[in-house]
């Protein structure tokens, strides 16, 4: 099966969002942007 | 610090957004979190260009040459003084004009960076001193007596490296003591760093050339000969030694 076909469940999106991992990949994310 | 907090905060809105629309979009194409990455990157970029712009030099900068342009960069972007970015054009060898010359001609720029688009550089300035104490004792290869061997007012001033010319601005007397200083401080130096001044101030090599004789980087070399300038003229300062 192509990897665009693979089922995938459901997502909660704001249980993805208040997931720790998430939070911290926007800080890390912003922090790159404004490391000047 | 306070951007990084005000861009998470836009991100996080931007996914809150119409019911997390732009979650709701994952296809499973990818593994959940890098698609998370990519969508976060590009809404940070997104609110760092609505905030200060996309980072492109002006075309009006960019027409007065290539100068022009490192200086737009350096002032604008990385937070330099005017001082700071004249030493650091000079040491690459971009610009050849005076001080006096430079910050007539970045004019343009100047007020590029005074517009409220852009970020406000924070001043390095040395008017306002760290605190770096004067350095160990010791002794320059110059000889401090004659200083006018190695500060020949002869030269025309475009010839002259920027330490040279930051002395050549002083009285003779001024200029005496400003040696006696330089030479203590070169003196508490490291090594490479003490060769890297006599190469490139001294004996006039190309900031390059000297950089391979160190066995240093020529972008490293260049940092440090900034970094050097600015603690000469600190601690001239200090000494009361002031540009006439």
């Amino acid at each position: 099966m192509a990897s665009s076909e693979r089922p995938t469940d459901p997502i909660d999106p704001k249980a993805v969002l208040c997931a720790a991992e998430t939070v911290e990949k926007i800080d890390k994310v912003c922090r790159k942007h404004f490391r000047d | 610090m306070l951007d990084a907090l005000e861009c998470s905060q836009c991100v996080l809105d931007a996914l809150e957004e119409a019911d997390y629309r732009r979650i709701r979009r994952y296809e499973g194409r990818s593994s959940l979190g890098t698609f998370l990455h990519a969508v976060i990157n590009r809404l940070a970029i997104t609110c760092k260009r609505e905030k200060y712009g996309r980072r492109r030099v002006p075309e009006t900068i960019t027409r007065l040459g290539p100068w022009a342009e490192k200086a737009y960069v350096l002032i604008c972007w990385d937070n330099y003084s005017p001082d700071d970015a004249y030493d650091y054009l000079t040491i690459a060898g971009l610009y050849q004009e005076t001080r006096a010359r430079f910050l007539q001609d970045c004019g343009p720029i100047l007020n590029k960076a005074r517009s409220p688009d852009y970020r406000r550089p924070v001043s390095l300035s040395v008017d306002a001193p760290t605190g770096n104490p004067l350095e160990g004792l010791g002794a320059m290869e110059h000889d401090t007596r004659n200083p006018s061997h190695i500060l020949s007012k002869e030269h025309s001033e475009h010839l002259r490296s920027p330490l040279e010319q930051l002395l050549g601005r002083l009285e003779a007397e001024e200029e005496f003591a400003a040696l006696g200083v330089i030479r203590e401080m070169t003196a508490g130096l490291p090594e490479d760093e003490q060769l890297l001044v006599r190469l490139v101030y001294g004996e006039n090599h190309s900031v390059a050339a000297a950089a391979k004789g160190v066995g240093l980087k020529p972008k490293t070399a260049q940092r440090r000969l900034k970094r050097l300038l600015t603690r000469f003229r600190e601690a001239l300062l200090k000494k009361g030694i002031r540009r006439s």
